[in-house]
Formats: structure tokens, sequence, C-alpha cells
């Protein structure tokens, strides 16, 4: 691997199956992913020299940073908890790499894991979610809006403006699906059909509880270091990342079926000197069915108002014309809350050094997105073969 | 419990820029932020005004009437408080004067479809002791009757 010194790359990456993990709590999925990750990249503990914790549900802290820092037994020199949500994941890459082309450290450990699913009851959780600080607590939450509801609103504006379908949102939920039946690591693994998420229970119109991603326990984490380390032969590049946080509230943005996904999209493609087209593998962030329609559509994949018939039938699949989420997605690989799309990340790296489950043939690039709250906060990474 | 939901859960008061707002339902009077220099309306979060850049937002009134902007049928409640209120309407609605708020349609209408764009009239119900909301009404009887 030939490397300048502003070269970012990711070295390493850990994950353990989501799903349930009773046996575990939240500090310990964080330091059994980091385990991994640490040693994917032939480093150790003592080479930390950074750590970005999204923190835990299930065990808030008041500096989730330094609560896992005290937990694995390190001292990092820079530190943080990217509090932007589902976007906190992409989010980490541009605070680390920025920590690391400072030479304020030289590697960067990123750390997610939680125990929605098992360390908080079921009701609970739901409660929890209800609570999140997304949802306003004067102007949405007093109504009965929770976050399933906020995205029903993008989602029903989106069938009522474009034309999208629930058959189109449905597709979407399969081709998820259809990646985690033959992934271990995966959370759902059974197999669906277009008509077993069209005759699934609604839960908040157009959404069905199969548009929802399932709340799991479950860690990841993954290792960032400069060019001027030597790498290992797993070493994927950091091609790009941007992030948008620039609202909290769906009531805050006028258009709720345009997101900032736009703008940190067109940053980061500007900056790998990339197009859309010269994507392999897509990791939207897949809270929800409709999610993964708005952002093929703001990442420049299509037009405004196409991501319906885009995604439509299998062409998420490995066969179809945008392999996106390959693992499974939130939506079957499964969601444990605070770490939200890192998994994303790890199955992306997984991708580029052709040893994916679900292996896209050729890999060479791929496009992260996450969404933080209703689709509010927005962060974008691209990656590629080293 | 009444059939909104509340009001155990809900607790919006102590919060010295919403208790205006929430006086004003009582009042069957729907308030919205205004700027105090150039009289633009402003979105409910903000504290500066988008138009002349004054931090002077202040309560004022709106008519009421606006235009649906999306809506939802909550299926299932979000929280065990609101188990009697299923299934709801929930709502977004652009006011008039400009601003978007949440709301939710009253009476519900879940087996609706072809609410967006639809106009509504701002009403107030009490949620139970004594504190009141905003709801909105189809304003288009035709298209309520369906």
């Amino acid at each position: 691997v030939t490397s300048q010194r502003d070269d970012i790359f990711i070295v390493g990456i850990g994950d353990l199956p989501f799903g349930k993990h009773p046996e575990r709590n939240s500090l310990m999925l964080q330091a059994e992913a980091a385990s991994l990750a640490l040693s994917d990249a032939g480093l150790t503990l003592a080479d930390v020299g950074g750590l970005i914790s999204a923190g835990s549900r299930v065990d808030e802290a008041l500096m989730p940073q330094a609560t896992l820092a005290e937990y694995l037994g390190v001292s990092p020199a820079f530190s943080l908890a990217p509090g932007v949500g589902g976007a906190s994941h992409c989010a980490a890459i541009l605070h680390g790499a920025l920590a690391l082309r400072a030479g304020v450290v030289d590697t960067v450990l990123v750390v997610a894991g939680d125990n929605l699913r098992t360390g908080l009851s079921r009701r609970a959780a739901q409660a929890s979610l209800a609570d999140a600080a997304a949802v306003h607590p004067q102007l949405e939450s007093p109504h009965g809006a929770s976050m399933p509801a906020l995205y029903a609103l993008i989602a029903q504006r989106h069938c009522s403006v474009y034309g999208t379908s629930r058959e189109q949102l449905a597709d979407v939920a399969v081709a998820m699906r259809q990646y985690a039946v033959s992934n271990p690591y995966a959370a759902q693994r059974s197999p669906i059909t277009r008509q077993d998420v069209l005759n699934a229970r609604l839960i908040a119109s157009p959404l069905g509880l199969l548009d929802c991603s399932p709340v799991s326990d479950g860690a990841a984490a993954f290792v960032l270091q400069r060019g001027d380390r030597s790498l290992p032969a797993g070493a994927v590049r950091v091609r790009g990342a941007a992030m948008r946080a620039d609202a909290e509230h769906l009531s805050a943005s006028r258009d709720i079926t345009r997101t900032a996904a736009r703008l940190t999209g067109d940053a980061v493609m500007r900056s790998a000197g990339m197009q859309p087209s010269d994507i392999d593998v897509l990791f939207a962030y897949d809270s929800f069915t409709i999610a993964v329609i708005t952002q093929v559509e703001d990442l420049g994949f299509c037009a405004k108002g196409e991501g319906g018939a885009f995604v439509a039938e299998d062409a998420l699949t490995l066969t179809g014309r945008l392999p996106t989420n390959t693992h499974g997605g939130l939506l079957s690989h499964g969601h444990p809350g605070r770490p939200g799309g890192i998994a994303h990340i790890t199955e992306a790296v997984r991708q580029l050094r052709g040893s994916a489950v679900n292996q896209v043939d050729g890999a060479e690039t791929a496009l992260i997105h996450g969404a933080g709250g209703p689709m509010t906060a927005h962060a974008t990474v691209a990656l590629a073969v080293a | 419990m009444t059939e909104l939901g509340g009001p155990a859960w809900w607790i919006t008061d102590g919060d010295p820029v919403f208790d205006v707002f929430w006086q004003g339902c009582k009042d069957r009077r729907l308030l919205a932020r205004r700027c105090s220099a150039c009289q633009s309306w402003a979105p409910y979060l903000a504290h500066f005004c988008p138009g002349c850049g004054n931090a002077g937002l202040e309560w004022a009134a709106v008519s009421g009437a606006g235009v649906l902007y999306s809506f939802t049928h909550v299926m299932h409640a979000p929280r065990p408080e609101l188990a009697a209120a299923v299934p709801y309407t929930l709502i977004m609605v652009d006011l008039a004067e400009g601003p978007r708020i949440a709301a939710r349609l009253w009476p519900a209408a879940p087996d609706r479809s072809d609410l967006v764009g639809r106009a509504v009239l701002v009403d107030f119900r009490e949620v139970g002791g004594g504190i009141y909301t905003l709801v909105f009404r189809l304003t288009d009887l035709d298209g309520a009757e369906s």
C-alpha cells in the first residue's frame, strides 16, 4: 500500500453477533468488540491514542467515552462521543481523521455497543425510544409522536407527493432480510416475502412492523490510522467524510422528504473525486424502510421522488443495480440503539477486503450514510480499497 | 384518562417559553412566534428571526387555518398511557401564516389516505386536569364524510 501521511485508513474491525446477549452488559459488549478490532489490526490496548464511543442507552453516562476508557484501562489523549445519534458511526470517521491529521494521536479506536434488547425490558425500550430527545417534548411528544410515527410522517409525505407505494417500501425490508438469512451475525434470519411485510401489523401508517428495525443487543468497533504508519494487509482507505447536523426535530424541517444527506453526499463525492455511479456497494441508514428510499435520492443515485422505483423488486440485492447493506442492515442485522450503523462500517470494510458473507464481486468502493434522529442529522463516508 | 391519552404523561409545564403557548390553548388561541421588529412569522424552534436576524421573537395569535402537510395513523401506542387513544391520526400542518406545527387530527380518520393538502382549522380540547391541547379539524366537510 502506498500512502501519504494525511491519508486515513481503517486498519482493523471487530464485530459481535447482533441479537440477544443476556449475559453481557453494554460495556462488556463494547470491550469485546474493541478487543477484536485491535487484534484484527495487529494492535493492543497500549496503542489506543484516541477513543470515540457512541455510549449506551441502557447505561446512560455523563461522559460515555470516559466510562469506556476507564473500563478498558486506557488514557486517550483524544476522546469524544459524537452525539449525532445514527450519524455517529460516520461522524466518528470525520472526527478521528481530523485528530489523526492534526497529529494529536496516531491511532483512534471507535467503539459502539449496547444491550437495548435484553438490558431494558421491551416496554421500557419502547418508552425510551418514545422519549428520545429527538421527539420534541412541547411540539411533538404531547400529540403522541414517537420515532416510528415521525418516520411515518416522512413516509406518508413521500407516498402522497411522489406516489411511493407500500410495496416499494416492503421491497427494502425483503432485500435486507435476504442478506441476513445467510449472515450468522444477523439478528433476524427467517426469510420474508413482500406479502409478509404488507401483512405485518401496522405500527404507524404506512409503516408496518417489518418496516421498522428490530431492537437488538450488539457491538462493533474499528480502528483508524494515518498513512505514515505501517499498514496491515486488510487496510481500507477513507476517501471522504462529511457531516451536517443543523436540526434535531422533524418539526424544524421545511421539506421532510429532502434531507441534508444531499449536502454530505455531495461533499464526500467531491472530495473523493467520485460519482454515485462509481459506488459498488451502498450502506444506507435503514432504521425504517423509508429512510433507504430518501437516501438513494438524496445521495444522488436517482432523482427526488424516484427512490421508490429505484429500490423496487430486487434492486438492492446482490444481483440488483445497487447492492445495499449486505450484512442485513438495521432492518434485519439489528439495531442496538446507540451503536446505530457501526456494523455498516465493519461490513463495508469486509466488502472491500473481499471477505464478506454476501460478497459483491470485485467491490472497490463503498458509500456509507448515517442519519440521526428522524433523519435530521447526517454524516456520509466513502471508503475504497487501499 | 381521556381519548387523547393524558394527562398522566403530559408533562409540558415548567418551560418558561412554552407555558405561554399552552395557556393560549386554554384560552382557545393558537400562538406562534413572530418577530417584534419586522413582523415576520418564525418557526416555533428559533431564537433569531429568519427574515431580519432580530432576536426579539414573541408569541402572537394566528388564524388557526392551515393545510395538512403529512399524517400517520398511529395503530400501536408508543407508551402504555396511549393504549386507549389508538388508533389516532398524528398530523403536521402548515399554518396559513407560514409556521409548521404537529397535532392530532380530530376526529381521527384511520381509514383516510387522501389527507395531504386538505384544509384544516384549529380547535382546542381538554386533555384532563384543566390542561388543553390543540387539534385540527378538516374544514372540507364533504371530504370528511368518506
